[in-house]
């Protein structure tokens, strides 16, 4: 049963991808087909615990099942706008360079993969946390009458920072796994990483071109303390994964004016708010520039459509923990206030992270390079910018967020050294997305692709 | 007048493609960039302490490829797992147990063999659900108290919160609240 519901799941996501364009190319479209499909799932699970539907595997099925059917007659009514050309994924234009590093790519992520499937969960946040919380909600089948929520058995649920308010979508995928028969709930993340690098890899080729794509994928894969965060159970890398896929497609609306793109976009930022609640620093600042474009196009459609994908999962989700108490002690700081200390402690922490190469490896260090050789291009055409202030808007965003924060459960030595380090994952695959796909890389890299070409004349 | 095709293989006026020189090319260039990297990324701690990383955990992953869960947790998680997977075996489903507290885990007079996160009730649920966990700083206000049936010990702590005497004390244990 656990196969087909992973099945299921994933033709959902393809379903749902699809009804958005049937443009995206068949690549981008498997990548995201997994993702999405969680997405969905956590919704209808969020869904059906409020109408009171037992979270038990027929009634998910029957729901995933009953949701794809929908999604598959919306696809016959619209049967004729057929995608203009399928493109299938080809050898064509392939190099040496290319292939090198996707048999690098294949090879790490398989030992990745089976090093994700082999071990049991074992890391502390996530046994203190979403693994258990998902493993009893596929017991009890339910998230909110869940026992460990209730304040006489866990006297301490309602105290600052508590696993009470973490957003819902890591421990209800591991519900569902748990709910399905898995032993343990470690499918989910080796899938979501394996999916994410399709997803990554497609969509980056559609800037920087498949060689570019590769170097960019490969790199990510490699980041030293991401890579061994993937094959745990924590949040954060599954965070990392829409948030930073949201803001590439943000960044591709504003290269290619395709819609789909825009409409995508709102969809992964939807669902990046579902796995941490932080990940509104995403949406906030693509969201604030995709209104400055709206404002100056005079076309607000496309930005409201997207905005609406983009706001309403966190908004349910802020309903149904309101609806069913699922609160704890407020850990923010409402007020402005200045502490220099305070200020320049996370200044400093942060410093030494974005320059620690052994955690990151080289993807702050070439981010830099290569916004230097690109800055000519940057200020003559504004190459690349909607990206580079995606990243400064929301990392501005989320300094600010960490400094209006009462740390009353940790310290804040302990929040930056652990929680941060952890956070910075999103930002990886857009630094390395920038790398490769601004104008100057991207030059390099056709120029590359044209002198290795094998099967064509130049 | 019908156009001529030009296929993209052969445009007109120029040579055929020789392939084996293209592939002789790209090998020297695949070469070259694959030894460069190689060697600038050995000059960074992260990249071979991630690569080392995945394979050593592949060459024990194919030493031990039939292990059960059990053993997984118990390779991960020592002694923390070993000792939930006792109260787990040793009690049944609706037992409601009065749980160490953080101090009987890691007594301050004597070394323990804990190294994870035991003491924490939702980590140690992880194991031990659906049996109920009762703290000791809980027995004055927890509903679950009067309902207590069996009582851990652990580091040779926790027999006073028994209201029999046992003879033979083990070091860890569980024993019923009635002999």
């Amino acid at each position: 049963m656990l196969y087909v519901g992973i099945f299921l799941t994933f033709i959902l996501g393809l379903a749902f991808v699809h009804c958005l364009s049937a443009d995206f190319s068949p690549v981008e479209k498997i990548g995201l087909a997994f993702p999405l499909g969680i997405g969905l799932l956590v919704v209808l699970m969020l869904l059906a615990d409020q109408v009171g539907i037992p979270l038990r595997p027929m009634p998910l099925l029957l729901g995933e099942a009953l949701l794809l059917t929908t999604l598959l007659l919306f696809l016959y009514g619209r049967r004729r706008n057929r995608p203009k050309e399928i493109s299938l994924p080809s050898l064509k234009n392939t190099n040496l360079v290319w292939l090198l590093f996707i048999i690098a790519v294949v090879c790490l992520e398989y030992m990745n993969f089976s090093k994700c499937l082999y071990f049991p969960p074992s890391d502390r946040d996530s046994l203190a946390g979403f693994e258990t919380i998902g493993y009893i909600v596929a017991q009890e089948h339910t998230l909110k009458g869940l026992s460990i929520f209730n304040v006489a058995y866990m006297p301490g649920i309602h105290s600052a920072a508590s696993y009470i308010t973490y957003a819902p979508l890591v421990q209800l995928s591991y519900a569902y796994v748990y709910a399905l028969g898995a032993e343990t709930s470690k499918i989910i993340p080796a899938l979501m990483y394996l999916f994410f690098l399709i997803a990554f890899y497609a969509a980056t080729s559609r800037a920087a071109g498949k060689t570019g794509a590769a170097i960019a994928t490969f790199f990510v894969l490699l980041t030293p303390e991401m890579l061994a965060f993937s094959s745990l159970s924590m949040t954060n890398v599954i965070h990392a994964i829409f948030a930073s896929l949201g803001v590439i497609y943000m960044a591709l609306w504003f290269r290619e004016r395709e819609k789909k793109d825009l409409i995508l976009c709102g969809a992964l930022l939807g669902i990046n708010t579902l796995c941490r609640t932080e990940g509104i620093v995403f949406t906030a600042a693509v969201l604030l520039l995709l209104f400055i474009d709206a404002f100056r196009r005079k076309g607000y459609k496309g930005f409201l459509q997207s905005a609406l994908l983009a706001l309403v999962p966190l908004l349910g989700w802020t309903l149904y923990t309101k609806i069913n108490g699922l609160e704890a002690e407020s850990i923010a700081i409402t007020h402005p206030f200045l502490d220099t200390e305070k200020a320049a402690t996370i200044l400093t922490h942060l410093w030494q992270l974005y320059t620690n190469t052994t955690l990151y490896g080289w993807s702050f260090a070439v981010f830099l390079l290569a916004f230097l050789v690109n800055l000519w291009f940057l200020i003559q055409r504004k190459d690349s910018l909607s990206v580079l202030l995606a990243i400064a808007l929301s990392s501005v965003f989320y300094l600010f967020i960490i400094y209006q924060i009462d740390y009353k459960w940790d310290s804040i030595e302990n929040v930056l050294l652990y929680s941060v380090k952890r956070f910075l994952f999103c930002f990886i695959p857009m630094v390395w997305y920038f790398s490769v796909s601004n104008h100057a890389s991207a030059l390099l890299f056709r120029k590359l692709e044209q002198f290795l070409r094998i099967d064509q004349a130049r | 007048m019908k156009k001529k095709k030009h296929t993209p293989s052969q445009p007109t006026g120029q040579p055929p493609v020789n392939y084996l020189s293209r592939i002789a090319k790209n090998l020297l260039f695949a070469f070259l960039l694959g030894f460069l990297l190689f060697k600038a990324m050995e000059n960074n701690a992260g990249y071979p302490w991630a690569y080392n990383m995945l394979t050593s955990n592949m060459k024990l992953i194919r030493a031990n490829p039939h292990l059960t869960l059990k053993e997984k947790n118990e390779m991960k998680l020592g002694t923390d797992f070993a000792y939930l997977w006792f109260l787990k075996e040793a009690t049944p489903e609706n037992a409601v147990i009065l749980y160490p507290s953080t101090e009987d885990f890691y007594p301050p007079d004597k070394p323990s063999p804990f190294k994870q996160e035991v003491q924490n009730k939702i980590w140690a649920l992880r194991f031990l659900y659906p049996r109920l966990l009762v703290l000791p700083s809980e027995m004055e206000t927890s509903p679950y108290a009067p309902e207590i049936t069996h009582v851990a010990i652990v580091n040779g702590r926790g027999y006073e919160r028994l209201d029999y005497p046992v003879e033979h004390k083990q070091e860890h244990g569980i024993l019923p609240v009635k002999p």
